[in-house]
C-alpha cells in the first residue's frame, strides 16, 4: 500500500470517527474524544481516541473504546531506507442489558488492525454472555462467540477461524464480621484450527482485620495455559506450542506489638515454569525452542518496624526494614542459570524539629551476590554491595523566605570473583550537596536560587599504575537563578538563567588523591516563558531558550627534540555548541471539557562537533470531555 | 520491671542472634587478576553512555551494561512485537524493564563468552553524532545505527548471521548518577527483508 493510500484510509477513519462522535455523543457523560497530529523531522503521527460511555437507564449501557493510531517515518537514518508506515487501530463495544440484579446479558465486539510494511494483521471477535448472580456473594459469568484472524505477509495470507468460550465465578463473601475471602476461577478456550489455546486462572485471597488496625492478608495465584503458535514470519509452514504454569503466593502481617512498634511483613514466593515443543519433533527449531525451556522460582521478604517517638511536643518517626529476596533460575543449560540473593537493612527518619524547622532523611545498606554452576562461575560469579545516605534539612525563615538544603552519598562496590573479571573490581562514590531558597518577594515576584555541587570517584581495586591510572574523578556544579513575575492574573514571566561547571580526569594516588584534569567544560544556559490568557479561553505561551556549551582539552606540550625542555601544560578548546529554541503555544478553551492546542518549535544547534542543524516540530490537538 | 525486662530480653535476642551468623552484608574474597579489564567512562555526555554500552557489550562486561540503563529503563522493538503478535508469541515483548534486559544480556554473555572458540558476537555501533540528535539539560535522544554480528555452531553447521538496525537511545541525567538510558527503541533496516534485528537476536534469550 502506498503512503497516499494510507492517508486516504486514515483521512476516512478519521472523518468517520469525527462523525461518529457528533452523532452519538451528545449526553454521554464520562465520554472523551481526543485527536492529535504531530510532526517532527523525522516522523509525522495521527492518534485519535474515543471513549463513549453512554446510559440512558440503570438496565442497558452501551460503551465504546477506540483508537487510532498511524505514524510515518520517513526515510531511515540507514542509507536509502525507505518511509515506512505503521497503523494501530482498534475499537471495543460492549452493550450491556441487566434484566434485574441478579441476572444481565452482555454483547462485545472486538476488531484490531495493525499494518506494518507489506504485513497486515487483523482479529475480530465477537462474544455474547450472561451474568448470573446467585447469592450476594457468588456471581457466575459465561460467554461464547467467534473469531477470526488473519495474518497478512509476504509470503501469502494465513487465515484462522474458530470460537471462543469464557467461564468464571467470582466468590467475594465477608466471612465473619471483617474477614474477607475472594476467589476466583476462569476458563478461557480459543478453538482456533491451527493456533488454539486455553487458559485458566485461579485466585484466592483471605484478608482478617482486627480491632486496633492489625490485619492479615494471603493471596494465591495459579494461572495455567497451553497455546500453539506460527513458527515463524519467513515461512507459511508449521506451529510452535508453549505450556506455561505460575504460581504466586504472598502475604501481608500488619501488627503492633508492645512499646508502640507497628510492624509489617511481606513474604512472597513465585514459581514459573515455561516448556516449549516443535511440531517437527528432528528439526534443529525443536533444539532452539528447548533452549527455551525454564523455570524460575524468586522469594522476597520484607521485615519493617515503625515507631513514633515523643519529644517535647514533637512526634519523629523512625522506620527500619530488612529485605532479602532473592531467584533460582534454571534453563536446563548451565551456562544459562543463575542464582541471585539480596540483602538490605534501612532505615527512614521523618523529623519536624521546630514549626519551622524539618528533618528527613534515608539510609540503607545491601549487598546483591550472583551464583553460577561451576564450570561458569569463574566469569560471572560477584557481589555487589551498595551504601546509600539522604539527608534534607528545610527550614522556613519567614512567610516570605524558605530554604532547604540536600545532601546525598552512594557507593557502590562490585566485586568479582575470578581472576578473569577481578581487574575490573571498583568502588563508586558519589557525593552530593544541594542547597536552595526560594523568595517570595512580593504577590507579584517569587525568586528561587539553587546550587548543586557533586563529585564522582571511581577507583580500581586492582589498579597498581601511578600514571594512566584507570581511577577517574568527575566534578560537577551548576547554580540557577530563577524568577516569576506576575504582571497580573492573566500574564505570567519565567525567566531562568544557569551556569555548570564540570571537569573529569584521572585520580592518582601520590601520598594522597590529585586530580589530573583530561577536560572541562562550562555551559551558560536559560529560558524565558510568558503564559498570557486572553478573554479567559485564549492563552498563548511563546518561550525562548538557549544552551551555550564550551569545552577544553588539558594537554601537555613537549618539545621531542630537547629532553631537557619543560613540559607545558596546555587548555585547548575541543567543542563549542550553541543551541537556540524558540517556540510558540497556543491554547484555545472552548469549555472547561473542550480544548484546542497547537504547540510548534524551532531548534537551531550551531557546533564544531554537530555542525548546522535545523529542527522544526509541530503538534495540533483537539480533546473534547462529555 | 516488666518493660525492662523485656526490653533487655530483646536486646540478648538480638546479639544472640547476631552472635551466631556470619556478617550478612560482607562480600567474598576475589582473586588477583591476571587479564585486562573493562572499558568505562563517567558518562557525563549521553554520547558517552553509548560507547560505554559499546564496550561494555564486546567486553561481556554485565556490570557495566547494567550501568548504562536507569532503573525505570524500558525496551521497545515495536516492529518485531508485531511480528511477534503475529506468531502469536507477542508476549514475548510484554514489560521488557530492566531486569529483563539485565537477565537476557546476561545470558547472551554467557552463551557468547569472550575468546570462546565455538561461538562469536560482536557488535558494532557508529558512535558519531547525527542530525535528528535532540540534548536538552537533562534529557536526550540518541539515533545511532548498528551491526551485530554472531556465528553458533550447529551439530553438522556453523551459522554466520548478521542483525543490522538503528537504535533509539531516550536518556536523562540524574544528579547523583549521571546520564543512563531510560527507553531503547530497536528498529531493524527497512532494506533488509527477511534479515533480523537486534531486538530479534534478543528475544530468543527471554
Amino acid at each position: 500500500m502506498s503512503p497516499s493510500s494510507n492517508t486516504a484510509g486514515v483521512i476516512r477513519f478519521g472523518v468517520v470517527v469525527i462523525l461518529l462522535c457528533m452523532a452519538i455523543l451528545t449526553e454521554a457523560e464520562g465520554s472523551t474524544f481526543r485527536t492529535l497530529f504531530n510532526q517532527d523531522n523525522q516522523t509525522y503521527r495521527w492518534e485519535s481516541s474515543l471513549l463513549y460511555n453512554y446510559k440512558p437507564s440503570d438496565r442497558f449501557r452501551v460503551l465504546i473504546d477506540g483508537r487510532l493510531r498511524s505514524t510515518l517515518i520517513k526515510e531511515s537514518l540507514i542509507a536509502s531506507g525507505a518511509d515506512q508506515w505503521q497503523e494501530d487501530r482498534e475499537i471495543n463495544s460492549r452493550l450491556t442489558y441487566q434484566f434485574s440484579p441478579r441476572v444481565g446479558v452482555n454483547f462485545d465486539i472486538y476488531q484490531s488492525y495493525n499494518s506494518l510494511g507489506q504485513r497486515r494483521l487483523q482479529d475480530s471477535e465477537i462474544t455474547g454472555g450472561a451474568v448470573y448472580r446467585l447469592t450476594r456473594w457468588l456471581k457466575f459469568n459465561y460467554r461464547l462467540g467467534g473469531m477470526i484472524t488473519s495474518r497478512d505477509e509476504e509470503l501469502g495470507k494465513r487465515l484462522d477461524r474458530g470460537a471462543k468460550m469464557f467461564w468464571n465465578a467470582m466468590v467475594d463473601s465477608r466471612v465473619f464480621g471483617r474477614d474477607r475471602l475472594n476467589a476466583e476461577f476462569s476458563i478461557e478456550e480459543n478453538i482456533f484450527r491451527t493456533i488454539p489455546s486455553n487458559e485458566f486462572t485461579f485466585t484466592g485471597e483471605y484478608s482478617k482485620s482486627f480491632a486496633g488496625g492489625d490485619s492479615f492478608l494471603v493471596k494465591y495465584v495459579d494461572f495455567r495455559g497451553k497455546r500453539k503458535y506460527y513458527a515463524s514470519a519467513y515461512s507459511l509452514e508449521g506451529t510452535n506450542s508453549q505450556v506455561k504454569h505460575e504460581r504466586a503466593l504472598e502475604s501481608i502481617l500488619i501488627k503492633g506489638i508492645p512499646l508502640g512498634v507497628q510492624t509489617r511483613i511481606e513474604a512472597a514466593i513465585d514459581f514459573n515454569e515455561y516448556r516449549y515443543t516443535s511440531e517437527e519433533a528432528d528439526s534443529s527449531e525443536l533444539s532452539r525452542l528447548k533452549d527455551r525451556d525454564n523455570s524460575r522460582f524468586s522469594h522476597n521478604l520484607v521485615v519493617s518496624a515503625g515507631r513514633k517517638f515523643h519529644i517535647a511536643d514533637r512526634t519523629p518517626e523512625i522506620t527500619v526494614h530488612y529485605r532479602f529476596s532473592g531467584y533460582d533460575e534454571d534453563f536446563g543449560l548451565d551456562e544459562r542459570d543463575q542464582e541471585s540473593s539480596y540483602g538490605e537493612l534501612g532505615c527512614i527518619l521523618t523529623f519536624d524539629i521546630t514549626d519551622r524547622d524539618s528533618l528527613s532523611a534515608d539510609a540503607s545498606v545491601g549487598v546483591r551476590s550472583f551464583y553460577h554452576p561451576d564450570e561458569f562461575a569463574l566469569i560471572a560469579d560477584r557481589d555487589v554491595s551498595s551504601e546509600i545516605f539522604n539527608l534534607t534539612y528545610s527550614r522556613i525563615w519567614s512567610k516570605y523566605l524558605r530554604s532547604n538544603v540536600r545532601f546525598g552519598y552512594r557507593s557502590f562496590d562490585q566485586i568479582y570473583l575470578s581472576r578473569l573479571s577481578s581487574a575490573d573490581n571498583n568502588s563508586n562514590y558519589t557525593y552530593l550537596l544541594a542547597p536552595g531558597i526560594v523568595w517570595s518577594v512580593s504577590e507579584k515576584l517569587s525568586v528561587y536560587q539553587n546550587f548543586e555541587i557533586q563529585a564522582n570517584y571511581i577507583t580500581y581495586d586492582y589498579e597498581k599504575r601511578l600514571l594512566n591510572s584507570r581511577n577517574r574523578i568527575f566534578r560537577r556544579g551548576d547554580s540557577r537563578s530563577r524568577m516569576e513575575y506576575r504582571f497580573s492574573e492573566n500574564l505570567i514571566m519565567d525567566i531562568e538563567y544557569g551556569y555548570r561547571y564540570e571537569d573529569y580526569g584521572q585520580l592518582v594516588w601520590d601520598e594522597q588523591w590529585q586530580q589530573l584534569t583530561s577536560w572541562d567544560r562550562r555551559t551558560h544556559f536559560g529560558n524565558i516563558t510568558f503564559d498570557y490568557l486572553f478573554f479567559g479561553r485564549f492563552r498563548v505561551l511563546p518561550g525562548y531558550s538557549f544552551d551555550y556549551k564550551r569545552e577544553w582539552e588539558h594537554t601537555e606540550e613537549t618539545d621531542p627534540t630537547d629532553d631537557e625542555a619543560p613540559i607545558e601544560k596546555a587548555r585547548v578548546m575541543k567543542d563549542r555548541q550553541d543551541q537556540r529554541i524558540i517556540s510558540l503555544q497556543f491554547e484555545y478553551i472552548f469549555s472547561e471539557l473542550e480544548r484546542f492546542t497547537f504547540a510548534a518549535s524551532r531548534r537551531i544547534i550551531d557546533g564544531w562537533r554537530r555542525g548546522h542543524i535545523r529542527d522544526d516540530k509541530f503538534t495540533v490537538s483537539l480533546s473534547r470531555s462529555f | 520491671m516488666n518493660k525492662i525486662l523485656c526490653k533487655t530480653s530483646i536486646v540478648l535476642l538480638i546479639l544472640i542472634f547476631a552472635a551466631g551468623c556470619k556478617n550478612p552484608f560482607s562480600t567474598r574474597e576475589s582473586e588477583p587478576p591476571i587479564g585486562t579489564s573493562g572499558t568505562w567512562e563517567v558518562p557525563t555526555e549521553p554520547r558517552i553512555v553509548v560507547a560505554n554500552l559499546l564496550a561494555a557489550y564486546n567486553e561481556r562486561n554485565i556490570s557495566n551494561y547494567r550501568r548504562c540503563l536507569s532503573d525505570s529503563f524500558a525496551f521497545s522493538a515495536y516492529e518485531d512485537s508485531v511480528e511477534a503478535e503475529q506468531n502469536g508469541d507477542g508476549s514475548l515483548f510484554y514489560d521488557w524493564d530492566v531486569n529483563v534486559e539485565e537477565s537476557v544480556t546476561r545470558r547472551i554473555f554467557q552463551s557468547f563468552p569472550q575468546g570462546s572458540d565455538s561461538s562469536y558476537l560482536s557488535l558494532m555501533i557508529d558512535l558519531s553524532s547525527n542530525e535528528f540528535d535532540e540534548e536538552d539539560d537533562s534529557t536526550a535522544m540518541l539515533i545511532r545505527e548498528y551491526t551485530l554480528s554472531f556465528v553458533t555452531n550447529g551439530e553438522s553447521t556453523v551459522d554466520t548471521t548478521i542483525a543490522v538496525g538503528e537504535a533509539m537511545f531516550y536518556m536523562s541525567r540524574s544528579s547523583i548518577e549521571g546520564w543512563a538510558i531510560d527507553l531503547w527503541i530497536d528498529r531493524p533496516d527497512p532494506r533488509e527483508s527477511g534479515s533480523i534485528s537486534w531486538a530479534d537476536f534478543k528475544v530468543q534469550f527471554r
